[in-house]
């Protein structure tokens, strides 16, 4: 975190699905090319690989660079504990996102129930984040309930990108984060004033919050005593 | 807000006990210098606690005064672990309670007295006072947690003998025995409160900072009650320590206490945070790039500005602000129901947007759309989901929107008396109810928990003294219950059992400790420090002419009431009404009180009469089952309350109607 920069954008992604979907495991597939083994097993046998994820506060990220047309872009992609216990996540939770990773479970009918809920209020509220739909854990024919083509479909009535991905086979989850990344790189080239693109608002780099410098003009600031 | 957050899985009073030492420079982890139990089941809650309770070099923040604070650990279900921490700077080290009861006073008093006997006595010592309060049993909300463990022979020397009473946390918090209002209180001016409340209602990342932690965390915890009877339902983390410093990158909505040396040391890129408020409690300023304020509706905050302004009293006036705030912007949310049975009964946003007046209407249709906000979606879902089983909450929310209701219609229609003598009766059997059958649940628990532990004997209790509150139910208008006859003889010293499990057969808790224990406010006034004193405010020690205050218990929170059935699983709704709140069940909060107006007053008294005598006909909806052995102590509350519960003083109401 240190002043200088070695990339050109930083995006903030948010990974939102129940807990057991694979969350964790696409993110550790992607950030760090492995995947828990264990904490799979785990979860057959006690429940949510989340339980070994989450502990501390709530919230954690994985970051990775990657290299888009020749633009380095810096991603942190986002977790929290306990979304399923919402019906709605409205729209407060995307507001300082660019890009939003929506996971259900091929073998599991409600992630996908939930999924749907959520993207509704995504599409009613929060227009500017990017989003894409992944169907995880596509490896495991014999267990499937939720068909590719009906998620597909759906995908595309919602207008959004659609991947079935393995994080346990690496299959698709490569391409999966590339076309996110892609997509917010596209609307933040095209629209570099968006709501979303946090980054344009809050000034310039390299402000501790002691300086006076250029940026704080920009802000609301009240003095009381 | 917590309240909604709690674990439901919390069977000891505490989950472990660690002392640290400060952590050399670089390393992450404080070193451990003792922990208890020492095989507790989770080695990464050990660590969190380690990286917790050293936030920072403690050091460097204070030389001198020993800190209290206290941080937020949030499991894989969003449920929150409190650590209570004391540091000291002498010794440089901090001992640290990690457990799912926020009790704040019953932990930092244990604390006090447990560095005390560390000081001075054997690590053996230190064990055995762990070991004791460890297995100490759960007091109820409102009854007293008491504690004593002794050794002063053979070289051992120490002493610790405490009773502490269990907050309720459905009641607002009052200036003079809440920490962390009063900290909070003190710490920030009111316009930033006032700005702090209004971008917490729009779900802002709020960060805090402070060079003191102690004064950073109780502000963190007092802002996240503001929003009471809704909980803050995103990233909450009162101090964040110096390796977890990337988290306030956080996209989502945050509550953050970053002590000022981990801010100051990072160096963050401001670019990088992105739109964040950020409160220097410090240098007393707020920035943000927000205008939050000039948002909220012109009455509201022009309220809030007043009464934030001319605030004084200790008691719970300060509280009650943001809770009319509250009641003024969603006081009117049942207006959304829609659907004729409990099962199709849904919320409708447009429909309670309809029904809002127009000033009110754009900030309300924002939280509830383009910047839809997580609380208020999670208590109408909440409130929603305890309508289609029949009840309806009557916690302090809604007695505020019924007082409300009042001044507005001071003429209520004999229906509305009906529907008033159902709530209180309602509430008061569920009350009885859920209390007997947590209790008998938590007993369970707790009998398993000893043979596991290879105990023969049951843990340590002084359950038994609650018997004696029945003494002083007398003055409490729900008395008229049978319950407790025959148990009112019993003299209380045979009740506690001091015959203890094996860590206890050698303390030599004196005569004068038990009568401490029994008496303890006669005993601190006649022979304790003057510390003491004021720490047992104890109805059991008041003599039983005087009518003490009638204690409204409820069961603990980690069982969480609605998992139990009620007394009225039935649907109460009665056909065509059109009062969805025609009854209250009491979920997580207490319907105790009188409301303040004298003119309410003479209603209640009215439909308290009427409930029991109801009660008594035995209406078919409530078929009781043998009255459980405990004191029916539901009742106005008029301890600590009654100065909030008095009629409102004239001056106090005009000012209301103004805002009106």
């Amino acid at each position: 975190m240190a002043g200088t920069r070695d990339y050109d954008h930083l995006f903030k992604l948010l990974i939102i699905g129940d807990s057991g979907v694979g969350k964790s495991s696409l993110l550790l597939r992607f950030a760090d090319n492995t995947f828990s083994g264990k904490s799979f097993l785990d979860f057959f046998l006690n429940g949510p690989i989340q339980k070994n994820y989450i502990t501390t506060i709530g919230v954690d990220f994985k970051i990775r660079t990657m290299d888009i047309d020749g633009q380095r872009v810096k991603l942190q992609i986002w977790d929290t504990a306990g979304q399923e216990r919402f019906r709605t996540i409205t729209s407060t939770y995307y507001r300082g996102t660019h890009g939003v990773v929506v996971v259900y479970d091929v073998t599991n009918g409600e992630s996908f129930g939930n999924v749907k809920r959520w993207l509704q209020e995504i599409e009613n509220n929060c227009d500017s984040v990017q989003k894409v739909l992944v169907g995880n854990k596509c490896e495991d024919a014999d267990r499937r309930v939720v068909l590719e083509s009906d998620a597909r479909s759906y995908a595309q009535s919602m207008n959004i990108s659609f991947f079935e991905t393995s994080a346990k086979e690496d299959k698709n989850v490569e391409p999966m984060f590339t076309c996110i990344t892609r997509l917010v790189l596209t609307a933040k080239l095209a629209n570099p004033s968006a709501a979303t693109s946090q980054q344009n608002r809050s000034g310039g780099g390299g402000v501790s919050l002691r300086d006076n410098g250029p940026n704080t003009h920009q802000k609301k600031k009240c003095k009381c005593g | 807000m917590t309240y909604g957050r709690y674990r439901s899985d919390v069977a000891t009073l505490y989950d472990v006990f660690c002392e640290l030492e400060a952590p050399k420079p670089g390393e992450k982890l404080a070193p451990l210098r003792l922990q208890y139990p020492d095989d507790f089941h989770d080695p990464t809650i050990v660590k969190s606690v380690q990286q917790f309770a050293f936030p920072c070099q403690l050091r460097e923040v204070e030389l001198d005064a020993v800190q209290l604070f206290s941080f937020v650990l949030t499991d894989s279900n969003s449920k929150f672990s409190f650590g209570f921490c004391r540091y000291t700077p002498r010794t440089d080290t901090c001992i640290c309670f990690l457990s799912g009861f926020f009790w704040p006073n019953v932990f930092f008093k244990a604390l006090n007295d447990i560095s005390l006997v560390i000081g001075s006595a054997q690590r053996a010592d230190v064990e055995s006072v762990l070991t004791k309060f460890y297995h100490t049993d759960i007091p109820n909300i409102d009854e007293y947690l008491r504690f004593a463990d002794s050794n002063q022979q053979d070289g051992h020397n120490y002493r610790v003998v405490f009773a502490e009473k269990i907050p309720d946390h459905t009641r607002l918090p009052t200036l003079s025995s809440d920490k962390f209002f009063l900290e909070f209180y003190n710490a920030i001016d009111p316009p930033q409160m006032l700005a702090i409340f209004a971008s917490l209602l729009k779900e802002r990342r709020i960060l805090f900072t402070g060079r003191k932690v102690s004064t950073l965390s109780s502000c963190l915890h007092a802002v996240s009650m503001l929003l009471y009877p809704m909980c803050w339902q995103s990233v909450f983390i009162t101090i964040l320590p110096e390796s977890l410093i990337d988290m306030v990158m956080a996209p989502m909505p945050y509550l953050i206490g970053v002590p000022k040396t981990v801010l100051e040391k990072a160096r963050l890129n401001l670019r990088d945070i992105g739109e964040v408020v950020i409160v220097d409690i410090d240098e007393k300023t707020l920035t943000s790039p927000f205008d939050d304020v000039a948002a909220m509706p012109s009455e509201v905050a022009a309220f809030l500005k007043t009464q934030l302004r001319g605030q004084s009293a200790m008691d719970d006036t300060f509280a009650k602000n943001f809770l009319r705030a509250m009641v003024h912007l969603f006081g009117d949310y049942a207006s959304g129901f829609t659907g004729n049975t409990p099962t199709t009964m849904t919320w409708s946003k447009d429909r309670f947007l309809g029904q809002q007046r127009p000033q009110f209407q754009p900030y309300l249709e924002s939280l509830l759309g383009s910047d839809g906000v997580q609380y208020l979606e999670r208590f109408i879902h909440d409130r929603l989901e305890l309508l289609k089983e029949g009840h309806v909450s009557g916690d302090q929310f809604e007695m505020e929107i019924e007082e409300m209701d009042l001044k507005h219609r001071p003429i209520k229609e004999n229906a509305s008396d009906v529907i008033g003598v159902l709530k209180t009766s309602g509430i008061q059997i569920a009350n009885r109810l859920q209390r007997l059958k947590q209790r008998e649940i938590r007993k369970a628990a707790a009998r398993k928990k000893a043979t596991q532990n290879g105990f023969e004997q049951s843990p340590m209790s002084f359950d038994n003294l609650q018997w004696e509150t029945s003494k002083f139910q007398k003055s409490d208008e729900y008395d008229e219950s049978p319950m407790e006859s025959g148990r009112e003889h019993v003299p209380v010293a045979n009740l506690i059992d001091f015959d203890e499990p094996a860590t206890n057969s050698v303390t030599g808790l004196s005569r004068a400790d038990e009568q401490f224990l029994l008496r303890p406010a006669e005993h601190a006034t006649s022979r304790r420090s003057p510390l003491l004193t004021n720490v047992f405010a104890d109805p059991f020690a008041t003599s039983p002419e005087g009518p003490a205050p009638p204690l409204p218990s409820r069961p603990p929170p980690p069982l969480h009431a609605r998992n139990i059935p009620g007394p009225s699983n039935q649907s109460f709704l009665s056909e065509g009404s059109s009062a969805p709140n025609l009854l209250h069940r009491q979920s997580e909060h207490q319907w105790a009180r009188i409301p303040p107006n004298p003119y309410a007053y003479q209603e209640t008294s009215r439909r308290g009469q009427v409930a029991s005598s109801s009660g008594s006909g035995a209406p078919d909806w409530y078929a009781p089952p043998p009255p459980p052995a405990r004191p029916a102590s539901v009742g106005p509350s008029l301890s600590s309350q009654s100065t909030s519960s008095q009629p409102p003083s004239l001056p106090i109401r005009t000012k209301w109607e103004t805002f009106e």
